[in-house]
């Protein structure tokens, strides 16, 4: 599999509201990031796996100079490294009123360009 | 056994400079470095450069040859991004240690601010690249960004505030008031840090560095005779992600396995070092690169900023010459710039009974690449 097609695998999961990720179920590693094998143990055969969404705020910034001008007039938006519960971190938009630590859920949102990308607000108590 | 010895160096100022493009810059810088050195360029056989943003080219090292008339019997262009000045010195010394080459020319320019090629837009968009295609770039973050997300986290983790932060960038300001050439010498103070125009929270446009002209150039020999008598004591690199969203844990980066490795070469412990230059391309990379390396502890390096330690009177200078925040960034020479001026101070005359032994350390992508330098006078 090549991680390119792994890629478009992910998207399809999103276009899906699904978040996905890879589960090594030699190691029980899951990795956020799409990838041929287990980086930690170095087994060839991945899994996919749907996240629950739920995490926490593990790193923020709002950007406010955009590097794409298809971006600027968004700006300021909120971006978030987000440790899930299954352990890995994911990287995300954020709602802008949120601070580190803070629980929350995400889904996939339409971005500009009409691709899914992660979005994650406030978890509901 | 051959050691690596510098010979001569080359710094342009830093700002703009009209009219030369990467090429005419690494030129300039090159001359100078090979006049400070005192023997023929016909001598030199080995010649590492780097990349330019301003001129990208498939063969930059072997483009500068013909240009710069030499012929040598090894060429080699190093993309690392940050860590590329560190790297660069680093594999010169391989090379002359190996016997492969005599002299080895290190060379960068790059004329980022004023190419009419490419614009302020569009540098800080190829910047941005350096996030993960699929999973990060999508995101809109930029490099500040990218930065930013790290100081967040370590604030938080270290109980450190935007006010620490901007004690680095003081520090930089204060150090380019006495060094010509710098991009940035007029002072400023905390309160300005804090209020500058917002980038990336928590970075403000004073807690980055700016985008510069210029070049660096250092010339590595295996001759000590024709030497500054700087030997190259120690280097070592580290790799252990490349992405942001990668790092296992903010507080172990690389730089300390880098700059172990380099002490361990040298046999010199880092509480020896009399001078060093570390990378500054934001507030939180200098903060985090001196308490991962031990200079500081954790959590302390603004407070040993603001009582004076990292001063020109110091116990430890650093980055005398004002760093990336303030001397500027113009690509591969900004981090070639701390090594040129750290390796001047050892050698000059004034300063160098003072400077024994410097370290100089430099980062690439987002604290992602990692290279370290130990020189040792004598």
């Amino acid at each position: 599999m090549s991680v390119i097609s792994l890629e478009r695998t992910y998207q399809q999961y999103l276009e899906m509201s699904q978040i996905p990720f890879l589960h090594c179920s030699a190691c029980q590693g899951n990795h956020g990031f799409v990838r041929n094998f287990c980086d930690v143990c170095g087994a060839a055969d991945l899994e996919w796996k749907i996240a629950s969404g739920r995490g926490r705020i593990q790193a923020i910034t709002v950007i406010h100079r955009a590097p794409l001008a298809e971006l600027k007039s968004t700006v300021p938006y909120a971006i978030a490294i987000v440790r899930l519960e299954e352990g890995i971190a994911v990287m995300g938009r954020a709602d802008l009123a949120l601070a580190l630590g803070d629980a929350v859920s995400g889904r996939p949102v339409e971005h500009y360009d009409g691709t899914q990308i992660l979005y994650f607000d406030k978890q509901e108590k | 056994m051959c050691q690596g010895w510098i010979a001569g160096t080359g710094l342009t100022s830093f700002g703009k400079h009209d009219n030369l493009d990467t090429l005419d810059l690494m030129e300039v810088v090159a001359n100078e470095a090979v006049d400070d050195w005192g023997q023929e360029k016909c001598q030199i056989d080995g010649l590492i450069t780097g990349y330019s943003t301003a001129y990208p080219h498939l063969m930059l090292s072997t483009l500068f040859a013909e240009q710069y008339g030499i012929s040598p019997s090894y060429a080699h262009s190093v993309q690392l991004g940050g860590a590329t000045g560190c790297a660069m010195i680093i594999l010169a010394q391989k090379l002359v240690i190996s016997g492969a080459c005599n002299n080895v020319l290190v060379v960068a320019g790059e004329d980022r601010l004023t190419n009419t090629k490419i614009t302020k837009d569009s540098a800080i968009a190829t910047l941005s690249q350096i996030g993960h295609a699929f999973h990060e770039v999508p995101y809109g973050s930029t490099v500040p960004g990218y930065y930013g997300l790290l100081a967040s986290e370590y604030l938080n983790r270290h109980g450190l505030t935007e006010e620490d932060l901007a004690q680095a960038a003081v520090l930089m300001r204060r150090h380019a008031g006495n060094m010509p050439g710098a991009h940035h010498s007029k002072p400023i103070t905390v309160n300005d840090v804090l209020v500058s125009k917002k980038i990336a929270s928590p970075m403000k446009l004073l807690d980055c560095c700016p985008i510069s002209d210029g070049a660096a150039a250092i010339l590595v020999t295996s001759s000590e005779g024709e030497s500054k008598g700087i030997r190259i004591a120690g280097t070592g690199q580290a790799h252990q992600h490349q992405h942001i969203t990668k790092i296992a844990n903010i507080d172990d980066t690389g730089a300390s396995q880098a700059a172990s490795r380099a002490f361990s070469e040298a046999s010199i412990d880092r509480s020896n070092i009399d001078i060093i230059g570390i990378y500054d391309s934001f507030t939180i990379t200098l903060i985090m690169l001196l308490e991962e390396v031990g200079f500081s502890e954790r959590g302390q390096a603004a407070v040993d900023m603001a009582r004076g330690h990292y001063g020109k009177d110091g116990d430890l200078p650093l980055n005398l010459h004002g760093g990336l925040l303030s001397y500027g960034h113009s690509g591969v020479a900004g981090g070639m710039a701390h090594l040129v001026d750290v390796s001047r101070r050892m050698s000059e005359a004034g300063t160098s009974d003072r400077f024994k032994t410097g370290f100089i350390h430099g980062d690439g992508g987002v604290l992602s690449s990692h290279a370290s330098v130990v020189l040792e006078r004598g």
